[in-house]
């Protein structure tokens, strides 16, 4: 077999344009797909063509199947990319590709079907061997069953919506009466945001760490993973921060867990590249929490400590060829570490800012990677997730990597709406986080993270400087005359 | 002329330029500045003491980058603002950004304070915007579907001064 000729990009953003990127290193032309918001955007920019889609909503647009199925057709794309997000973890588009005689560049369908359901996913975990989490074996059917259930395992409990994802859904209790009232509220919000409310509960982690295994597989029967991820920085149950390798997680350990989320793999027949999420206790035990069947957000620092790229995996493996390593030539070295740049209000509850990208400057340098999918001019608008950037620090130590991040960060310039930048050069640069003392409670146990910056006189006196001197409404032509204030402005 | 300039209160500011260098009053007290362009940025230098800054000017707010953040300072011309003033309940604005999912009243609808004049939609939760007081609609600045930042006017009523 070998690579297609050219390969379409079911995506937009920045991990449209690193796709594209490992397209044009192998010499794969590119198609992009936008939404009349996007015409001009970089992701389209890239790409070697670009098929618009119409939608009632922009994110309709990029989630419609059948057009971008057309697109393949019409453009001749052999293969899909679909990123991660918007179709991904459809097992129905990776049918309806196929079925079109294009080349789905993700995992079999079974399996994106079988790992998207939490229930499912964690029985097929439990015979894979993997640890999961004491809790409930099948969906609650009633308030008192939680309640008998909760009992059994212990508090603190976890309320979990099966469908559920990015924390919607989830509750914790850590008494009867707190159980009754999050049963009740989770089964609710399940109905309202998935159509499913079915909800399962389980032991709840105190001070947990997020560890996720990368997994690669072939159709020839390999199955490797390329180490942990440590993703604890979490602001309403999203990851902000993520890193490789994990301060916590020893050689040992990155082993154990590593030889189960590839025992997982097998028994679901994957391939392609996915992440094998676990919870941590403060112990060093994980517990299976689900596997993303789909390239994920953070996949750069795995690449920058490994050296593979995992999207150019992905895309050999979609075409029948075998991965380009072994799990004995898989070597970790040195430290990545990677920053999430939202267009939001870490001061605020993380609420979305929209407006004007007026200013955009990206550091670059040894040490630093940024992935990023925007132009200057562009909007942020409430249409789309409202991550900018992922901007990462790699080096020998977690020590030079925090260093390369914290100057990167600051070094980012996106002027014109409110960015996170500062919020995470603040996290990075805590002595907790140096220490490797996180978990997924950090930004909680560290208010003063979230809380405004005072300028202090002198800091304020040059913004006002700054602000004075660049005002167009100090500039003469729009002044109104007055005399006596020129008088003064002159006095020596 | 003077403005007022606020990071986060206000501070009375007067300038005057000569060339690449100019004085900076600030509530009153002097600062001797200077400034170089510098790649897209700007070297301030005030009062001996000298910082990279990068700014961008959006109406009457001016955006800097320095000290390794953001910071958004509010120019205003005091006069104007006193003109402006008690304009602030003639309309229903925005508590966050987000997208306008429906709207329940047009251009000339009269309405009753608390009534429901739109739903907004913002981090998948939606919100029900009430009017702030009792009046007539004088127009709904955004359609439904279209997107809009914190503070936004949604609804804006015709002004009690007006009927």
């Amino acid at each position: 077999m070998s690579l297609p000729g050219k390969v379409l990009v079911a995506n937009r953003g920045e991990i449209a344009v690193r796709i594209m990127r490992t397209l044009r290193e192998l010499g794969i032309r590119s198609v992009a797909v936008y939404h009349a918001v996007d015409a001009r955007s970089r992701h389209v920019r890239d790409a070697d063509e670009a098929v618009e889609l119409t939608g009632s909503t922009p994110v309709a647009a990029y989630l419609d199947a059948e057009q971008i199925v057309a697109a393949c057709v019409a453009t001749g794309a052999e293969a899909v990319h679909p990123g991660f997000g918007f179709l991904s973890e459809r097992a129905a588009f990776a049918e309806a590709v196929a079925a079109a005689g294009v080349t789905f560049i993700g995992p079999p369908p079974d399996a994106i079907r079988a790992m998207g359901d939490k229930i499912e996913s964690k029985r097929l975990a439990v015979i894979a061997g993997v640890p999961t989490l004491p809790g409930s074996e099948d969906a609650l059917s009633d308030t008192a069953e939680a309640l008998r259930e909760a009992e059994r395992i212990g508090y603190p409990v976890l309320l979990k919506a099966s469908a559920g994802g990015g924390g919607k859904g989830m509750r914790i209790a850590r008494s009867p009466e707190e159980c009754r009232e999050a049963f009740e509220r989770s089964s609710a919000e399940a109905v309202a945001s998935f159509g499913d409310g079915r909800v399962f509960l389980e032991r709840y982690v105190d001070r947990p760490r997020h560890i996720e295994i990368q997994v690669l597989a072939d159709s020839h029967g390999t199955v490797i993973h390329l180490g942990e991820r440590e993703c604890s920085i979490q602001r309403r149950y999203q990851k902000v921060v993520e890193e490789a390798p994990s301060p916590f997680v020893t050689p040992e350990l990155r082993e154990e867990l590593g030889a189960a989320a590839v025992s997982l793999a097998r028994k679901v027949g994957y391939t392609s590249a996915g992440t094998v999420e676990m919870v941590m206790d403060p112990d060093g035990n994980g517990f299976f929490l689900e596997m993303n069947t789909r390239l994920q957000v953070e996949h750069p620092v795995t690449e920058l400590v490994t050296g593979v790229d995992i999207v150019a995996e992905q895309i050999r493996v979609a075409a029948g060829e075998k991965l380009s390593l072994t799990q004995d030539e898989v070597r970790i070295s040195g430290s990545a570490i990677e920053a999430r740049v939202y267009a939001e209000d870490a001061t605020a509850g993380f609420v979305p800012a929209i407006g004007p990208l007026r200013l955009v400057r990206f550091p670059s340098g040894p040490g630093i990677r940024v992935d990023h999918g925007v132009l200057q001019g562009d909007e942020v608008t409430a249409s789309f997730d409202p991550m900018i950037a992922k901007v990462v620090g790699f080096g020998p130590t977690r020590t030079d990597a925090i260093e390369r991040l914290s100057t990167a960060l600051r070094d980012t310039v996106l002027l014109g709406t409110t960015t996170n930048t500062a919020f995470l050069a603040d996290v990075v640069e805590h002595p907790d986080f140096a220490a490797g003392d996180t978990h997924t409670g950090f930004l909680d146990e560290h208010p003063a993270l979230t809380t405004p910056t005072v300028a202090d006189a002198e800091t304020e006196r040059v913004l006002i400087a700054a602000a004075a001197l660049h005002s167009p409404r100090f500039d003469r032509r729009f002044d109104v005359p007055d005399a006596h204030s020129r008088v003064g402005e002159w006095r020596p | 002329m003077s403005l007022q300039i606020s990071l986060t209160e206000p501070r009375e500011v007067r300038l005057a330029r000569t060339g690449d260098r100019a004085t900076v009053w600030i509530d009153g007290v002097a600062f001797e500045t200077r400034t170089r362009p510098d790649g897209g940025a700007t070297e301030l230098t005030i009062d001996g003491r000298r910082e990279k800054v990068w700014v961008v000017v959006d109406r009457d707010t001016v955006f800097v980058h320095a000290f390794g953040r953001a910071w958004a300072l509010d120019v205003v011309n005091p006069v104007e603002e006193s003109l402006r003033e008690g304009q602030g309940a003639d309309s229903a604005t925005a508590p966050m950004p987000g997208v306008l999912v429906s709207l329940s009243v047009a251009e000339g609808d009269e309405v009753t304070e608390g009534q429901t004049l739109a739903v907004i939609e913002s981090m998948k939760m939606q919100t029900e915007i009430k009017a702030p007081r009792a009046g007539v609609v004088e127009r709904v600045p955004s359609a439904v579907g279209e997107s809009f930042g914190q503070g936004a006017p949604l609804v804006v009523l015709v002004s009690e001064e007006a009927e």
